[in-house]
């Protein structure tokens, strides 16, 4: 009975010096979106495709990225241009669906296909969360120069 | 007989077979780059490398021939140190453009890499190229309309230009150069445009040759490959379609050594457009006030079933008629005959649209005399003589052609006699060019040559006295200078052909459309008959009258019943005996009268005897000789309906046009020249709002207050092979692999 007592009176000081150790020291709560997180350099987000030095891009449509996709949500479409050249004519990913595992960058033999830092492209129409290869490509002027 | 050991199990194999075939019987697995199974072996590769016991270096196994007590060992250390060579040293000069490459997914070089090579390269310099185009950076050249070249990633190999002068007989493709400077080329201005010039592409090993249809189009592990039958010849090939979402991407072929050897020609390989052609029907169509307006299938088949009873009832069964197509699957003509004469309650059925002149059909006890091939295709190559009649082989039967050149190529006589001279005369021994239309002169000139030169050998000649008699009465008129005459050859050419033919072992004659289409094709092939026995050719192997059906079906549709006066399996209708048998198996009542062939219904339509009809898959106001004729009498009809896969001319004139499904949408089974029946595999649902033949029929049959209780084609096959005297002993299962 009394070692009951005596748990029971030392455990409320106890928590409670828990409690009061956070009450005074700083908050870990981040207040996005005025702040923001400083991402690992890992950080897997949105997919961007990289273009040459030249301007031209670097993905020739091989298929690797969608054989190895595992929620199968790359979708593509091969031609060729007029000096015989293998590009995507459509190369959609269905953000949706992907799951942002990387490997579509791990497969990639041309280093085309990266997962960037972006994580803010939220949207009310679902059918705007399938990229386009427009919409993935990096702008020309950032052209070779990895993100 | 010589018995081996390869990797401690032992093998007993004729002299003269190589290592390779010997380990393949053990199912011992060699790599190889350069071998292939209808080639000279050329052992160039040294991917094939093994050691033998009591040689003292590594023998090619493609090349090395077996001999008793041979001790072969394809897992050594020094083999496996051999194969890593081979591969790193081919890997020298061949680019890492596997992403780009065309090939990538099933390049042999990819997987034996993979499996024997090693995982990095130790060379540093830079890559041998074969520059086209200074300014471009891919050397890609188009060495034929089909066909690109990439000569970096080329391993000579050779089979490309093996394949082309061993099998094709051409020169089109051929090795320029020495050394590493070696290239695979063709002549300034000559491009590879022979009809079989799309097999190089599947034969190459590597992405050195490459098809303009197919390339950069897809990815071949991202495609579904389909076990079917090209529907383009009467060949009846097999081939793989290669699939995606709907759509065909390309043809292969899928060996079959009864039947295409494990080629293609180029119209089955790149022929296959049309599936997926824009012009395809989409749905029903319905015609009011003169323009076709798109419907639903209720209304369509509730509108033609409605037609079909009011004539039925306002003016009896034989008002109506039915014209099938020896381009549909066997089950869906035999159901289409069976729906005519069951539902209809009329023998008015008929398929054989493109001619005026239409082959008796033929009896049950003398089917293999007019309407079949006696010989099968394998047995053409051991035939010592093979006569040509009226048949441009190269256009109608590209890969009997094949055949026909590997016999000849191997020693064996060819004869032609066609119209006008083909690319087949240059391993011909004798080309005879006639006048148009006179075959029979011609044969009836030979025969008359050969019994009035005493040619024969009396022991051969297989015809009795009488028959003999009969014979010299009919050939009596045809002397020399009549025939050459009117065939216009010389005499001298005539009796050489005469001499030939008499001396010759084994005689097998081909005939093609120019003779199924002639005004005299009966007397043509009772007068071929004639002549196999006067000159003893009569009931040998590899001896025979052969008639090469140009349709993909054309055998089975004879053979299903689609004749006015034939029921399945070439039964008569007024056979009451075999007529009651098959009324039992349909639980129906057959009519006893026979209907009208396709001439006479034309007439009949024209004299208002006919007021509907059904033409399911056939199109003869582009096929009739008569394009008019056809098409008034089509005009004329109350009520026409057509089932097609396009908006033909036919199609055009109907008043409901229903959407049928191509070979690629449905299963069934084909046909061929030889009368083997194979299987077609459906690759994917009918398009967009179509259905399939054998469907559409079961539909109506249904609306029209009849139950075919059919699910599928295999219940239809299963059915006709009750019925059919010609089908028996068949069954769905047994056609799997290579048909029968």
């Amino acid at each position: 009975m009394f070692d009951v007592l005596k748990t029971i009176f030392w455990a409320i000081p106890r928590g409670l010096s828990v409690t009061f150790k956070y009450l005074l020291s700083r908050p870990t709560t981040v207040r996005y979106p005025e702040q923001k997180l400083t991402l690992s350099p890992r950080y897997r987000g949105l997919h961007y495709l990289e273009r040459n030095e030249d301007g031209t891009e670097k993905c020739v449509c091989c298929g690797l990225c969608a054989a190895f996709c595992p929620s199968g949500c790359i979708y593509m479409e091969p031609t060729e241009d007029e000096f015989g050249e293998r590009y995507a004519k459509v190369y959609e990913i269905n953000e949706l669906r992907c799951i942002f595992c990387g490997y579509c960058q791990e497969a990639c033999p041309k280093e085309a296909i990266f997962l960037g830092k972006e994580y803010e492209f939220s949207n009310d129409r679902r059918e705007k969360l399938i990229y386009t290869k427009e919409d993935l490509l990096v702008p020309l002027e950032k052209a070779g120069q990895r993100m | 007989m010589a018995t081996l050991t390869i990797d401690g199990k032992q093998v007993t194999v004729e002299e003269g077979t190589t290592i390779l075939k010997a380990a393949e019987k053990l199912e011992i697995d060699i790599p190889t780059f350069c071998f292939h199974d209808k080639l000279e072996a050329e052992g160039s590769c040294r991917m094939c490398l093994v050691e033998v016991e009591k040689m003292w270096k590594l023998q090619a196994a493609c090349a090395t021939l077996v001999s008793e007590g041979m001790v072969v060992k394809t897992d050594t250390p020094q083999v496996r140190a051999a194969r890593k060579g081979v591969l790193e040293f081919l890997l020298i000069n061949h680019p890492l453009d596997c992403p780009v490459c065309d090939k990538g997914g099933e390049c042999e070089l990819q997987n034996l890499l993979f499996k024997y090579g090693s995982d990095k390269s130790r060379y540093v310099e830079e890559k041998r190229r074969f520059i086209v185009d200074p300014q471009s950076k891919y050397d890609d050249l188009a060495v034929g309309p089909q066909i690109i070249r990439n000569m970096n990633r080329c391993i000579l190999c050779r089979k490309c230009v093996r394949f082309i002068t061993e099998i094709a007989g051409e020169a089109d493709l051929g090795t320029f150069g020495r050394g590493s400077k070696s290239e695979i080329n063709v002549l300034p201005d000559i491009p590879v445009d022979n009809p079989y010039s799309g097999n190089v592409v599947e034969i190459c090993p590597v992405g050195a040759l490459t098809s303009k249809s197919f390339r950069y189009k897809v990815r071949v592990w991202q495609t579904k490959a389909t076990p079917s039958i090209c529907p383009l010849c009467g060949d009846g090939c097999n081939v793989k379609l290669w699939t995606k979402d709907d759509k065909i991407y390309r043809v292969t072929s899928r060996r079959n050594d009864f039947v295409d050897e494990g080629f293609l020609c180029d119209k089955g390989r790149f022929g296959f457009e049309f599936v997926n052609h824009p012009h395809r029907l989409k749905q029903p169509l319905i015609k009011k006030n003169g323009k076709f307006l798109p419907a639903d299938w209720e209304e369509a088949i509730k509108l033609v079933a409605s037609k079909f009873k009011t004539t039925r009832e306002q003016s009896g069964a034989d008002s109506l008629a039915g014209v099938g197509s020896s381009k549909l699957t066997n089950e869906e003509n035999y159901l289409f005959q069976k729906f005519f004469r069951v539902v209809m309650g009329t023998n008015n059925v008929d398929h054989r649209v493109n001619s005026r002149h239409l082959l008796p059909s033929p009896s049950l006890k003398a089917k293999n005399q007019i309407y079949s091939t006696t010989n099968s295709i394998n047995e053409i190559e051991k035939a010592k003589l093979i006569f040509v009649l009226g048949c441009d082989l190269l256009k109608e039967h590209p890969i009997i052609n094949l055949r026909v050149m590997k016999s000849a190529m191997r020693g064996n006589a060819l004869i032609l006699a066609n119209i006008e001279s083909t690319r087949l005369n240059r391993f011909a021994q004798d080309e005879l060019i006639y006048k148009k239309g006179s075959e029979l002169t011609l044969i009836n000139g030979v025969a008359r040559e050969i019994i009035k030169g005493k040619l024969l050998d009396a022991d051969r000649v297989r015809l009795s006295n009488s028959e003999m008699e009969k014979l010299r009465e009919k050939v009596q008129p045809f002397d020399s200078q009549k025939v050459s005459q009117t065939t216009e050859i010389s005499s001298d050419k005539i009796k050489n052909f005469a001499n030939t033919i008499t001396k010759a072992e084994t005689v097998m004659i081909l005939c093609g459309k120019e003779i199924i289409t002639h005004p005299q094709s009966t007397e043509i092939i009772d007068s071929l008959y004639d002549f196999l026995r006067l000159t003893g050719h009569q009931d040998k192997d590899s001896c025979g009258v052969n008639l090469l059906w140009e349709d993909c079906n054309s055998l089975g549709t004879l053979d299903c019943g689609v004749l006015p006066d034939r029921l399945p399996g070439y039964i008569h209708v007024s056979d009451e005996a075999l007529r009651k048998k098959v009324e039992g198996i349909w639980n129906a009542k057959i009519p006893d009268k026979p209907g009208l062939d396709f001439n006479l219904l034309l007439e009949a339509v024209h004299q208002g005897k006919i007021k509907a009809m059904y033409i399911a898959g056939a199109d003869p106001v582009s096929e009739y000789p008569e394009e008019d004729y056809v098409k008034d009498a089509l005009e004329k009809l109350d009520f026409l309906m057509v089932q097609s896969i396009f908006l033909t001319e036919t199609a055009k004139l109907a008043h409901v046009v229903l959407p049928g499904a191509s070979f690629a949408e449905k299963d069934g089974t084909f046909t061929n020249v030889e009368r083997r029946i194979q299987k077609l595999g459906k690759a994917f649902d009918p398009l967009a709002n179509s259905k399939a033949d054998w469907y559409i029929i079961c539909m109506l049959a249904q609306s029209m207050g009849y139950n075919f209780d059919f699910n599928s084609p295999a219940q239809i096959f299963e059915e006709l092979v009750r019925v059919s005297p010609v089908h028996t002993k068949l069954s769905w299962q047994d056609l799997n692999e290579t048909g029968k």
